[in-house]
């Protein structure tokens, strides 16, 4: 018999990370035993009501659109920035992905705001473009950025015309770059609640909100919530595949042609200016004008300064308190998946990796069930709230710790090892130590997505308890616009940091790690 | 008594044992380098040393105590064993003497055990710099300062230097070997470069397949090989087919001739011989019994490939002086005759 001193951490740890990942997966398990208690027939009735199926075709039928939309500003969008000298390249650079930084409901309110009575399908279409096409542009970007440009020219001197060389070698490999990119927008609309709620669309998010607040029809919210999460992992699945094959044709070695940015001739510089120009006034420069508009007409009440600050305060600290249950339940996980790659490590990585398929909504309507049945009084506490945050979030967290524990040799926690540290000891000492920073913007991430999340924070609030996202939406339900303008505005500067950062990262360095923000 | 001891050893990671019946021992002081290619198990190996692995089977033993054995085992952090990793494996938020003092108390002595250990690798003017800052080779030097630092019986080097570049090699090879020298420590090195190793090693043991197929010095080794294996893993060989005559002297095509071992040959006998290309000359005066196919030039000096008249092709090296040129007549001769290997 060997001593089990040796085995004992990874042990630990391998229990450690399974019990993080099973807690993370709660949620999901529940939504799936309130579906089973809803009883065959039941479900059944659901899925053949024509009601259902409308849902789904506004849902889908949304994403459509603004997938393709989001494509066609992003493809001539990306061409410019990377192959002309367009004027002002840079700031555009920098430009094009703030928008990313303006929660959907927050422009959901400015165009409100701004075009009172404004709703429809067509209406949350426009809107969603608006904030969610960086995620095509970005990858797209990095992905023409870093094209072979020697794949194009050896095109040329095959005889091929510049448009069809293009088309022949560089779109191609573009093409995986735009797919994953696609995948993240259409996610993004199916998870959205805030601008299809604000702009009354009955897509899966506002309908399962509704048949949720309708007291009578719960087993409705559940089955439709429950359908939405298989759409969700579909997607996943299938950017996950898109991703991959976009990586794989920036696999090669050796030293690719740089892109040489073609001179523009004045009328096309201008036409391309206007191109970006209109793009910047639709998804930053309406909304954000608007917004100001009504912070400058203020309210028929003077802003309450202590409600405001109440709200901020409040953000924060149920914001932080999540991002710290996600860094402790993501820790293990990213310790044992960065060290140990096995196919029980890749399952309790890919349970945890739920959060990304629960949109909050569903993740809210969950924990209210599973806390009014078996926990009644943890209802509307301020601990559900915070764990649905590091549930919802938890990827990120993830993401990032793991990332950072990669990058650390495990040389180096060996050596530590053999100059008589304990495992767990020469682990904190080398590892942890070194992949702190990494860890702690993981966690910091996650509470400033924490702070705009709007759906959860509604069902799952303790009462007469606001943050700033829940006070800015009983504010444009209400028609308050401009007393909901501090709070929007708040929002977006908060909403911007990560973004910027994100953006930034994006621009310096070509090895990006997409985040759905 | 020997510095390590290991007997029998067999491990694996939880499936089949990746080495297997693995017996050695190191005197003190001995530098030996485990050569093999790569998945021959030689870091295997050397995980299981530093007790990283549990072993299936076997002991390993340092000075006398048992640290893995079938009723023991000690984990890595207590068996004061050193570790010297490929590049890249030095502490980066520390600086050159934090590094070194990572695996020693902080006490009064601990400072100037650093400054000493910055002395013997010659890098006293380095001890505040951050691990970016050196260069490959520095940082192997500190690497090696960090594992001496608690004074362990035994260093590890896995494949020290494979991330240098070859022109710093031989000078960081140079450099280890006499700092493991002047601090009279015993170590195990694994590399698969075998110039590496026949330069370095007081012993060498070459692994295959998860088996050691030869330990000795390198001179032993590279001169009386046990198996053809062996003989090419330390470098160009010529297989010669022989037979053993009546009076024990071996025919090739070279002709006869009597070989260092030859006594406990048995008449009739047949089995290759291992011939070194440096063993075989062209000799200018001899009638031509070859031609020359192929001259490839190595710089110092050429490798050239001669088809003998019998049909038998051999390779030779020879200083680069004169052009060979394919198709040209020569005589070759063997001046010096390897190992005999039964077939």
């Amino acid at each position: 018999m060997h001593s089990k001193d040796h085995a004992k951490a990874p042990f630990l740890l391998f229990w450690g990370a399974a019990l993080c990942a099973c807690i993370a997966a709660i949620p999901l398990v529940y939504l799936a035993i309130r579906i089973g208690g809803a009883g065959l027939s039941e479900i059944i009735a659901i899925l053949t009501r024509l009601r259902t199926w409308e849902t789904v075709g506004i849902s889908v039928g949304l994403a459509i659109v603004v997938v393709t939309a989001s494509l066609l500003i992003s493809y001539p969008t990306a061409l410019f920035l990377t192959r002309t000298r367009l004027p002002l390249r840079r700031f555009w650079f920098t430009t094009v992905a703030l928008p990313l930084a303006i929660p959907s409901y927050v422009a959901a309110y400015a165009w409100i705001a701004l075009i009172p009575g404004m709703n429809g399908f067509w209406a949350a279409a426009l809107v969603l473009t608006a904030v969610s096409f960086p995620y095509v542009l970005l990858p797209l970007l990095v992905s023409l950025r870093s094209a072979d440009m020697g794949l194009e020219q050896v095109a040329r001197s095959l005889g091929e015309k510049p448009t069809a060389a293009f088309f022949a070698t560089t779109f191609r490999q573009s093409v995986p770059a735009a797919a994953a990119g696609s995948l993240l927008v259409a996610l993004y609309v199916l998870s959205d609640f805030g601008a299809v709620a604000l702009l009354r669309v009955d897509a899966f998010t506002r309908v399962i909100y509704t048949s949720y607040r309708a007291s009578f029809d719960r087993s409705n919210a559940a089955v439709l919530a429950g359908m939405l999460v298989i759409l969700a992992v579909i997607l996943i699945s299938l950017e996950r595949k898109a991703r991959g094959r976009s990586l794989r044709f920036r696999a090669d070695k050796g030293v690719a042609s740089i892109t040489v940015p073609k001179a523009l001739t004045p009328i096309f510089s201008a036409l391309s200016s206007l191109w970006f120009i209109a793009i910047a006034v639709i998804s930053l420069g309406l909304p954000i004008t608007s917004l100001l508009i009504r912070l400058a007409q203020g309210a028929r009440r003077p802003l309450d300064w202590a409600e405001l600050m109440a709200a901020v305060v409040n953000t924060a600290w149920i914001s932080a308190l999540g991002a710290v249950i996600a860094v402790l339940l993501a820790l293990p996980i990213a310790a044992l998946a960065s060290k140990y790659r096995r196919k029980s490590t890749g399952a309790i990585e890919s349970i945890s990796y739920s959060g990304l398929a629960l949109p909050g909504i569903v993740i809210g309507l969950s924990l209210v069930y599973l806390s009014l049945n078996t926990v009644p009084f943890l209802y509307q506490s301020f601990a559900l709230l915070a764990f649905a945050y590091a549930v919802l979030f938890l990827p990120k967290s993830l993401g990032a710790s793991r990332t950072s524990l990669e990058a650390v040799p495990p040389a180096l926690t060996q050596v530590a090892q053999t100059l008589g540290y304990s495992p767990l000891r020469a682990w904190l000492y080398t590892s942890g130590r070194i992949s702190l920073p990494g860890i702690a913007a993981g966690g910091l991430l996650v509470m400033l997505t924490a702070m705009k999340e709007l759906p959860a924070t509604l069902m799952l609030r303790p009462t007469g308890f606001d943050t700033l996202a829940t006070e800015l939406w009983g504010r444009t339900e209400l028609a308050a616009f401009g007393a909901a303008a501090p709070y929007a505005l708040a929002l977006i500067l908060l909403a911007a940091i990560p973004s910027f950062a994100l953006s930034r990262s994006f621009l310096t360095s070509e090895k990006e790690t997409m985040v759905v923000a | 008594m020997s510095a390590i001891s290991v007997k029998g050893l067999s491990a694996g990671y939880g499936g089949a044992a990746v080495i297997s019946d693995i017996s050695f021992e190191l005197a003190e002081q001995q530098l030996l380098a485990i050569l093999g290619p790569s998945g021959s198990g030689k870091s295997t190996l050397l995980k299981t040393i530093a007790g990283f692995l549990t072993p299936i089977n076997g002991s390993i033993t340092l000075d006398g105590v048992t640290v893995s054995g079938a009723t023991t085992f000690i984990p890595p952090e207590k068996r004061n064993i050193g570790l010297v990793p490929q590049e890249g494996s030095l502490f980066p938020h520390l600086d050159v003497s934090a590094n070194i003092r990572f695996g020693i108390k902080r006490d009064s002595q601990s400072r100037q055990r650093v400054e000493e250990l910055l002395e013997i690798i010659g890098m006293k003017e380095f001890a505040h710099a951050r691990p970016q800052e050196l260069s490959g080779g520095q940082q192997q030097r500190v690497a090696l300062a960090r594992a001496l630092a608690p004074k362990p019986k035994l260093i590890l080097l896995d494949e020290p230097f494979t991330a240098l570049d070859t022109s710093l090699r031989a000078q960081m090879r140079d450099d280890i070997r006499s700092i493991l020298t002047l601090t009279s420590t015993t170590a195990i090195m694994v590399t698969h470069d075998q110039e590496e190793a026949l330069a370095t090693a007081d012993q060498l043991a070459i692994m295959q397949g998860g088996k050691l197929i030869a330990f000795g010095t390198p001179l032993s080794l590279y001169n009386a090989p046990k198996s053809i294996a062996v003989a090419q893993l330390l470098g160009e060989i010529n297989v010669i087919p022989a037979v053993v005559e009546a009076d024990h002297s071996v025919r090739t095509d070279f002709g006869v001739s009597t070989t260092q071992d030859s006594g406990d040959l048995n008449p009739g006998e047949s089995g290759v011989l291992i011939v070194r290309p440096e063993a075989i000359i062209i000799d200018e005066h001899s009638t031509p019994n070859a031609t020359i196919v192929d001259s490839l030039f190595h710089g110092h000096d050429s490798l050239i490939s001669v088809r003998m008249d019998s049909g038998l092709v051999v390779k030779l090296r020879e200083p680069t002086q004169i052009t060979r040129t394919p198709g040209d007549r020569c005589a070759v001769s063997v001046t010096r005759l390897g190992t005999f290997l039964r077939s």
